[in-house]
């Protein structure tokens, strides 16, 4: 049995790190995304994307889509965008007979990687479309439920600095994210790779290298992680420190957070900490393995409030220093 | 990426995980209990040397009962210590100190979780992943060894406790031999150590005084005698002046120590009587006083003797016999108002040395007499002197309203002596130099003043418009030349008025001292001058 289990986890290990190389060698730095974004789809997550543009988010999505063996969408989110256009509609079909019927008409979000480009800049209502579909992987439409093929996997990107006719996410859309990513500028010498790869006669080509059996079963394995309760408690606190209205709640999220992390919070510390257990060869969670994911997991959870706004304190910070101040507690 | 993989034995227990826990939890307590105890002991050492202190003052370690109390405290702490030392540690505590040491990122303490939840669910341990982590765990202990994990090291605490026992053996050895004394006999014991009442043996005393007046009725005898010349009977009376000399000084040393006794005897409960003797100069009535406290505290010693002998022979469990004692001792310090009562040996010595002052009073007594006596018998034959010189600048008494030509001083009280001025005189007069401290010559006794202008010399622009003006006294015999026809006189009422208008508006402030600068200092000069000429100017 244990060889089994062994097998399974460098099984595991071997296709993830595939697939990052993979991606490595169009997306330049930000090797922790990369496994980020990877760590969300084996987990039957979801990820926001955040970086200024030209940074290479829908690179990203669309090289990933081509390094698995799985169907891609993009949708490019306008603020004319109904949600419609997403989920699909009933059109009147007329069959050969002349008989004239209402037929579904797939919307591109009936794939397995969607890329919600710009996600910010469609209206409210038609963002929530896809609230439905990241949730429950299916969509009602026409009095019908539509399940939808797996994985599922939403790639949103949104850019930080144009704020001029977007829509911020509401935090019900928000929470639906398992992860929210950041891309960085890249520094001197990725700049360099960069331009050298792309500027090349020959456009550079990724191999598929992961399957979507694979993908399923990469999936359950990752489930299977065990947890043990300290660890849970330790996830819990974490996320208890970050409620301003908590006792258990951190100094800074009671002088800055408006909001604390949601149930889904707790969630996504536990299911990242579990791919993050596997890719560092353990078979258990550890509190370190939660300490890992606890920014992507928990940043777009964390609603900061107007003074830290003014005083210039993000999320992150908080997290980090609540990082910082819990530790395992005891039973 | 580094995959680690560890062989795994299947033939190894889950069960040594917990084994190793169990140990490695056992060594921590002990340790901790080591640490704690260390933390106690020097506590218990720090309060006892405290208690050694206080003690002295307070005398609360004394009963059994105190004793005992104390030591129940203690082995509660310690016991308590033990307790908590031994309880604060769980297994999951051991596990997570197995990981920080082996770095095991928290792989015993999830194990350790599991084999308890696989204990109360067995369907856990079907889990494939749980088994295999089990199982790795169980690999990754086996060179782990628990002593080497928590070695068993002298904590700092007992460094701590080792000087609280040095602390409380050095109190022990400082206190050892200090006496636990009670106000009364403090008190007492500074009265018999005053200098006053050195306790010389009053029979040697008696006989120098004896010598004394011996010497000085020699030297009244020489007086009678004629047939000794006038420069040995001249000897005998400076030799007799002498010694009365030492006589007199010896009675005021003894009526400043009985003045000083009998303070400290008001203050002390159940001495006053004889402290408001004293003070009131009957010697013999305060002997009379203490002589009675003597026999009261000695009757009372008489039956703690007795009870300690009946105590003695009705063994240690007559608790009547005990109770009886107590009473008694109530009663003594009901008696005395104090706890415990005074030493009788003290008021012994205290009598004596009352007594003895009793004889240099009546010593002096007889000194003077003899002395008066033999002054009578000098002026007879010419010897006898009326000043304090021959006395070597001393007064014969000590009575100081006796001494002659004290100094006239409001401070020595002698304000109403004869002669001389507590006065000061005016200093100027006319003509004489101003010395800018005028109007003081009044003499006031709280002393003067200086009248001073406000404002620097002002007040000569006064002087130059209020002068004098020479006016011409109209007569037919004037001359033109002479001034026999001019007097000096105030102007008239009127013209002064505008002259001192036209002195005003004509004299500036810029002619003033002030802003000369003559009387100012150089740091201020620039700013009184700004300040006269912008704010005084335009009014």
């Amino acid at each position: 049995m244990t060889s089994n289990v062994e097998q399974q986890v460098k099984v595991f290990q071997d296709r993830f790190s595939h697939v990052v190389d993979e991606v490595s060698k169009v997306i330049v730095g930000n090797g922790d995304v990369i496994s980020n974004v990877l760590t969300c789809l084996l987990v039957r997550g979801h990820v926001l994307l955040e970086g200024i543009p030209g940074v290479g988010k829908t690179k990203l999505v669309q090289t990933l889509s081509d390094v698995t063996d799985l169907g891609f969408s993009r949708i490019q989110f306008t603020p004319d965008l109904m949600p419609g256009d997403i989920i699909g509609s009933n059109v009147v079909r007329e069959t050969d007979d002349g008989k004239k019927s209402f037929v579904f008409q797939h919307g591109p979000v009936f794939t397995n990687i969607l890329l919600a480009d710009e996600i910010n800049r469609a209206t409210p209502k038609t963002q929530s479309a896809l609230l439905e579909a990241m949730q429950e992987n299916s969509v009602s439409a026409g009095g019908s439920t539509h399940k939808l093929d797996q994985p599922f996997f939403v790639l949103a990107t949104q850019n930080p600095i144009e704020m001029e006719g977007t829509y911020p996410l509401p935090e019900a859309q928000m929470d639906r994210f398992l992860f929210k990513l950041r891309l960085d500028f890249p520094e001197a010498a990725d700049l360099l790779t960069i331009v050298e790869r792309t500027t090349q006669q020959d456009e550079l080509t990724v191999s598929q290298v992961l399957s979507k059996s694979e993908i399923l079963e990469m999936r359950e394995t990752a489930r299977a992680v065990p947890v043990a309760q300290p660890v849970m408690r330790y996830a819990i606190a974490i996320a208890l420190a970050t409620h301003p209205e908590s006792s258990e709640g951190h100094d800074l999220a009671k002088q800055y957070v408006r909001f604390g992390s949601s149930p889904r919070g707790v969630q996504s510390l536990i299911l990242g900490a579990k791919v993050n257990a596997l890719l560092n060869d353990r078979f258990y969670v550890s509190a370190d393995d939660v300490k890992a994911v606890v920014l992507p997991a928990l940043r777009h959870r964390v609603l900061i409030n107007f003074e830290a706004e003014a005083e210039k304190v993000d999320s992150d910070q908080i997290l980090e220093e609540i990082v910082r101040f819990v530790s395992l507690p005891k039973t | 990426m580094v995959y680690n993989h560890v062989l795994i034995m299947p033939s190894l227990n889950h069960t040594q995980i917990g084994q190793l826990v169990s140990n490695v939890a056992r060594k921590l307590r002990l340790s901790r209990l080591i640490s704690e105890l260390g933390f106690a002991v020097a506590i218990i050492f720090f309060a006892f040397a405290t208690l050694l202190v206080l003690s002295i003052p307070f005398e609360f370690v004394k009963s059994g009962w105190t004793v005992l109390g104390f030591g129940v405290f203690i082995v509660g702490l310690l016991a308590y210590v033990w307790v908590k030392a031994w309880t604060s540690i769980d297994a999951q505590d051991a596990a997570r100190y197995l990981d920080e040491k082996a770095g095991l990122k928290d792989e015993m303490l999830s194990a350790l979780w599991f084999m308890d939840l696989e204990r109360k669910h067995p369907s856990v341990g079907e889990e494939a992943f749980v088994t295999a982590h089990l199982e790795r765990a169980v690999a990754r202990i086996q060179p782990i060894k628990a002593d080497a994990l928590v070695p068993l090291r002298v904590p700092q605490s007992s460094k701590v406790a080792a000087m609280a026992i040095l602390f409380f053996a050095f109190t022990w050895v400082g206190t050892s031999n200090v006496v636990i004394a009670h106000k009364s006999d403090l008190t007492v014991r500074s009265i018999s150590n005053s200098k006053f009442s050195n306790a010389e043996p009053a029979r040697a005393l008696d006989a120098q005084e004896a010598s004394d007046i011996e010497e000085i009725n020699d030297a009244f005898a020489a007086f009678e005698r004629d047939d000794i010349s006038f420069e040995a009977k001249k000897e005998a009376l400076r030799t007799a002046r002498e010694v009365l000399d030492q006589i007199n000084m010896d009675a005021v040393m003894t009526r400043e120590g009985l003045s000083k006794l009998s303070k400290i005897l008001m203050e002390q409960e159940g001495f006053e009587d004889v402290g408001r003797a004293l003070e009131q100069g009957k010697l013999q009535e305060a002997l009379t006083l203490l002589k009675e406290k003597q026999e009261e505290l000695a009757a009372l010693s008489d039956v703690d003797e007795q009870l300690g002998i009946e105590e003695q022979q009705a063994g240690s469990t007559a608790r009547s016999d005990n109770i009886s004692s107590t009473e008694l001792g109530d009663a003594a310090r009901d008696l005395l108002n104090e706890v415990g009562r005074p030493d009788p040996r003290n008021i012994t010595r205290l009598i004596e040395n009352l007594e003895q002052a009793q004889q240099e009073m009546e010593s002096q007594e007889r000194a003077n007499t003899a002395a008066s006596r033999m002054e009578s018998a000098g002026e007879r034959i010419g010897l006898a002197q009326t000043g304090a010189a021959d006395y070597g600048g001393r007064s014969a008494t000590s009575d100081q309203a006796e001494a002659g030509n004290g100094t006239p001083s409001p401070d020595a009280g002698n304000n109403d002596m004869a002669g001389g001025s507590l006065f000061r005189q005016g200093s100027v007069t006319a003509n004489e130099e101003d010395q800018g401290d005028d109007g003081s010559s009044t003499g006031a006794p709280e002393g003067h003043a200086a009248a001073l202008a406000l404002e620097g010399r002002m007040t000569q622009r006064l002087d130059a418009v209020l002068r004098l003006e020479k006016t011409q006294v109209k007569g037919d015999d004037s001359v033109e030349g002479d001034d026999s026809g001019w007097e000096f006189k105030a102007s008239k009422e009127g013209k002064a008025r505008t002259e001192i208008v036209q002195g005003l508006d004509s004299v500036t402030y810029g002619d003033s001292d002030v802003i000369n600068g003559e009387f100012v200092s150089v740091e201020q000069r620039q700013a009184v001058q700004q300040y006269f000429l912008e704010i005084h100017e335009g009014n």
